[in-house]
């Protein structure tokens, strides 16, 4: 699941992932909390922390703290300098932090090596 | 082991109002957190009850619906329903549906306790969710007020805002525009073109074989609409090996980014070029063969030029990567509007990228091609008088910007 309140970057993100992956992108936290109570869990979130309903990292910190959604792996992409997420994203424990502008072959890896064996093979 | 007394639906344990907690959402009415507990643990119901104020305990589920007739009659605002019993999180979930489903309980947070389940059973809730949260509840009672605030809130905006949510499955969807009549132009230009250039084609391709070793095409991954990589086709203009040199003439660098990588690349008297390459680059005729990728179907004629890996993966923030939303192409609204000499910025150039992917459309796009041929002309004939394209370094830096890369 990509969540980003930037079309440009969710379009990006589709047309990047959809070789491999089942995408479903959503543009602000609560379509996010919509989808993740309507439909299975997916196998890894992809999302901009700052949200404009959730900023400040409070949907990463709910996700994370809840034993719901912890198993799913967060990705971070911040608008945010890194020196100023790098201690939020090691708190939450994302198992990655890329910072905007970002290489999205680089992004592409990462999802790549974290899914891989798995099944299901599908980000939602 | 309940003893159902003769008022039936009365619960067993009932707290009086201790504290009282606003709620989010409740506009300033002091409210406690009111809660029904499902399951025979008093230990547990009480650390609840310490935490959240007053609550109802019952047994199980039948007794839980049988209450709410009389929670229902005292217009009681349940805030959660903590559901301990581990044979109701596993097996019936049905049931459970059927009781959050109740009008009383509609805004309620469904909570369950996280403590004694099994892997099997955690994987069933995760993937038919039927809880808001699961928690301990011997140890996680603690930090209940901030989670429950964070369910409502998304309760809450959930309820105001079901309408508007959208799920996004393909790019299509974000972004809806199918371009058909786009690509059919596109195909028909671009076969007529192809025929029309096949014996300069011929020519080029002997030139260039002839004046340094090397294939006659050059290809590289670009970045094309929505960051899609593909083979991008030019007529080979460097020697081979150009662009590991690319370090080395750094300073030669004409996008002068005060210190900070470089977003593009271009430098006059770039000392890659081969002359046939020159000739090539200033005339705009080593990107014919680019054709090709418009008919494989890359790119479009008309559209943002589709850049190199490492100038577009600079361009992905939220300012400017809708620049990718357009489709790439060969000719677009910045090559025939920034023809005025002078020290151009990276940032007017992603200005016109940006204009172009918010308001193209056929007009735009006819506009743009015919101005293209004229561009093209005037930048020839200017090389051709002063004769510079043998001579890059006198040559006016206001030539055609086809030539960038």
């Amino acid at each position: 699941m990509v969540i980003d309140d930037s079309k440009a970057i969710r379009f990006m993100l589709h047309t990047i992932l959809r070789k491999h992956y089942k995408v479903t992108s959503v543009a602000d936290g609560v379509s996010a909390m919509y989808c993740l109570r309507k439909n299975q869990a997916p196998d890894l979130i992809i999302m901009n922390p700052e949200l404009i309903d959730f900023p400040n990292w409070e949907l990463v910190s709910y996700l994370q703290g809840s034993h719901l959604y912890a198993s799913i792996p967060v990705i971070a992409l911040s608008n945010q300098p890194e020196s100023e997420t790098r201690a939020n994203a090691i708190k939450y424990g994302v198992v990655e932090l890329f910072q905007k502008p970002f290489n999205p072959l680089r992004l592409l890896e990462a999802v790549d090596n974290l899914l891989v064996g798995n099944t299901l093979m599908k980000i939602y | 082991m309940q003893t159902k007394s003769t008022q039936q639906t009365l619960p067993r344990y009932r707290y009086v109002k201790v504290a009282n907690r606003a709620i989010p959402g409740a506009e300033g009415r002091e409210e406690a957190y009111f809660f029904l507990y499902i399951g025979t643990n008093v230990e547990h119901f009480d650390s609840l009850r310490r935490e959240l104020g007053n609550g109802w305990m019952v047994a199980d589920i039948t007794e839980a619906r049988q209450s709410l007739k009389s929670l229902r009659r005292e217009d009681c605002n349940i805030t959660a329903v903590f559901v301990d019993d581990p044979s109701v999180l596993t097996g019936g979930i049905f049931a459970l549906r059927q009781l959050k489903s109740n009008v009383v309980l509609r805004d309620a947070a469904f909570i369950g306790n996280f403590r004694g389940l099994g892997a099997d059973a955690l994987a069933m809730l995760r993937k038919n969710p039927v809880f808001d949260e699961l928690i301990d509840f011997r140890v996680e009672t603690a930090l209940l007020v901030e989670k429950l605030d964070m369910l409502r809130r998304i309760h809450l905006a959930l309820d105001e805002r079901k309408a508007q949510v959208r799920l996004e499955t393909t790019p299509s969807q974000v972004y809806n525009r199918l371009y058909l009549g786009k690509r059919f132009l596109d195909i028909i230009i671009a076969s007529i073109l192809f025929v029309v250039s096949i014996p300069v084609f011929l020519l080029i391709a002997l030139a260039v074989k002839i004046e340094s070793r090397g294939p006659v095409l050059y290809n590289s991954y670009r970045a094309g609409r929505g960051y899609r990589i593909f083979k991008f086709y030019k007529f080979r203009t460097m020697k081979v090996g150009a662009d590991r040199m690319i370090q080395s003439i750094a300073h030669l660098n004409k996008y002068n980014n005060f210190g900070h990588a470089p977003v593009f690349f271009k430098a006059d008297n770039d000392p890659r070029i081969t002359k046939v390459g020159q000739f090539l680059r200033n005339s705009g005729l080593d990107e014919l063969p680019q054709l090709l990728n418009v008919l494989i179907g890359d790119m479009s004629i008309v559209g943002n030029r589709p850049l190199p890996l490492y100038e577009a993966s600079a361009l992905t923030n939220d300012e400017w990567a809708e620049r990718f939303s357009a489709p790439a192409g060969i000719t677009g609204l910045w090559q025939v509007t920034c023809r005025s000499a002078g020290d151009f910025t990276t940032a007017d150039r992603i200005c016109k990228d940006l204009d172009y992917a918010q308001h193209h459309g056929f007009v735009t796009d006819m506009t743009i091609l015919i101005k293209t041929p004229i561009v093209l002309i005037r930048g020839m004939v200017f090389d051709k008088e002063s004769r510079t394209y043998t001579k890059p370094s006198a040559r006016p830096s206001f030539k055609p910007e086809f030539l960038q890369f």
